[in-house]
């Protein structure tokens, strides 16, 4: 009994090991961009994207931290918009048979 | 003990397992649309084969250079169904991501651009099958008919993608607002003048809820119009110019939320 449990103990922290492994693959792979190398942000936009400084309250500056991602966000929706706008395709061969 | 272990562990397991979902979404979007990226350029490339083979046939008219215009004009036509399947696979994929496909106007939709993916297989298939340079000629041009649905379908898609874009904006500012007004209550210390962030926020909770009516409104709005006989990249350039206002009301928030964020932590 007691190497069965030991067993599961040691399955699930290996299994709580190979999911933190991936999804630091994951999200690595996430961070090279999304879409297309326009929508990082540059001039103003990546001034803006500098982390602030953590304040003393830890709840205030994850406030500040979001709200900054949020309007970096509002920003970049022009953009994500303009990239899927249907492709202007002219159709007909102009051969006269 | 033990046991406490091990509800952690897969309690931690299962957190996992639903963030790596949304990553893997996400991945697929971003997949789908480098496919439709390599798709465009493999057209422009065909494109320009079919320009030089049609040039040659009608100089020449001979056998050989219709053979080479026919054999052009496929790719040229297969290319070009797979550049608009591909289209069609990203706007899908990012309406997915967008709207989780939780309502029946994202499900409807969603399966709309499926079935337009399907019938342009069944093109393909009519392509391969053509020996003839008229032949390929008609079938580009069904394929022309075909393609304005398409592009209906995709302004339609697009504008209710930008809808829910600006709705997940809000509701998230909204949460945002409401972790505030939390710094606000029980921990009274507060020295500063603590009705006037108050009012404040509700100001803004108050525009929050008149953006929101508003944008409910315009979706239901271009849902209709779109639908009708109306020009769709019209419908849909008169949604974005109305979503570009609430964009910037969005972003007139952020220098008052700032402020107020400054007046809290200072007192704090």
């Amino acid at each position: 009994m007691k190497t069965e449990k030991k067993l599961l103990m040691g399955i699930c922290i290996s299994l709580f090991f190979v999911l933190l492994l991936l999804l630091i693959v994951a999200q690595g792979k996430s961070k090279k961009g999304i879409l297309s190398p326009a929508l990082i942000p540059t001039g103003p936009q990546a001034l803006i994207s500098i982390k602030p400084i953590p304040s003393e309250n830890p709840e205030i500056f994850s406030i500040k931290e979001q709200l900054i991602k949020l309007k970096v966000k509002t920003q970049k929706l022009e953009e994500e918009k303009s990239s899927l706008l249907p492709p202007e395709i002219s159709f007909g061969l102009g051969i006269k048979p | 003990m033990k046991k406490r272990i091990f509800i952690f562990l897969i309690v931690l397991a299962l957190f996992f397992l639903v963030l790596s979902s949304k990553l893997v979404l996400s991945q697929e979007t971003e997949a789908t649309f480098k496919d439709y990226i390599f798709s465009a350029s493999t057209y422009q490339s065909d494109l320009e084969k079919f320009i030089l083979a049609r040039g040659k046939y009608l100089n020449f008219k001979s056998i050989s250079s219709e053979a080479e215009a026919v054999f052009a004009a496929k790719s040229l036509l297969n290319s070009k169904i797979s550049f608009i399947s591909k289209y069609l696979a990203a706007l899908k994929s990012k309406l997915a991501l967008e709207t989780k496909i939780n309502g029946y106007q994202e499900n409807l939709l969603y399966l709309q651009l499926d079935s337009e993916i399907s019938s342009l297989l069944n093109t393909k298939e009519l392509v391969s099958g053509s020996l003839t340079l008229s032949d390929l000629d008609k079938i580009d041009l069904e394929l022309g008919e075909k393609y304005k649905n398409v592009q209906k379908l995709s302004f339609k898609t697009l504008g209710i993608i930008s809808c829910r874009q600006i709705i997940n904006l809000i509701t998230q500012v909204s949460d945002q607002v409401v972790l505030l007004e939390g710094q606000l209550e029980p921990s009274s210390d507060l020295e500063f003048n603590s009705e006037v962030v108050k009012r404040r926020l509700t100001e803004i909770k108050q525009e929050i809820a008149a953006q929101n009516k508003k944008i409910n409104e315009l979706e239901r709005m271009f849902s209709e119009t779109v639908g009708s006989n109306e020009e769709p990249k019209k419908v849909f350039n008169d949604l974005n110019g109305n979503l570009s206002k609430i964009k910037l009301t969005i972003l007139s928030w952020f220098p008052n939320l700032e402020e107020i964020l400054v007046l809290i932590s200072r007192e704090k």
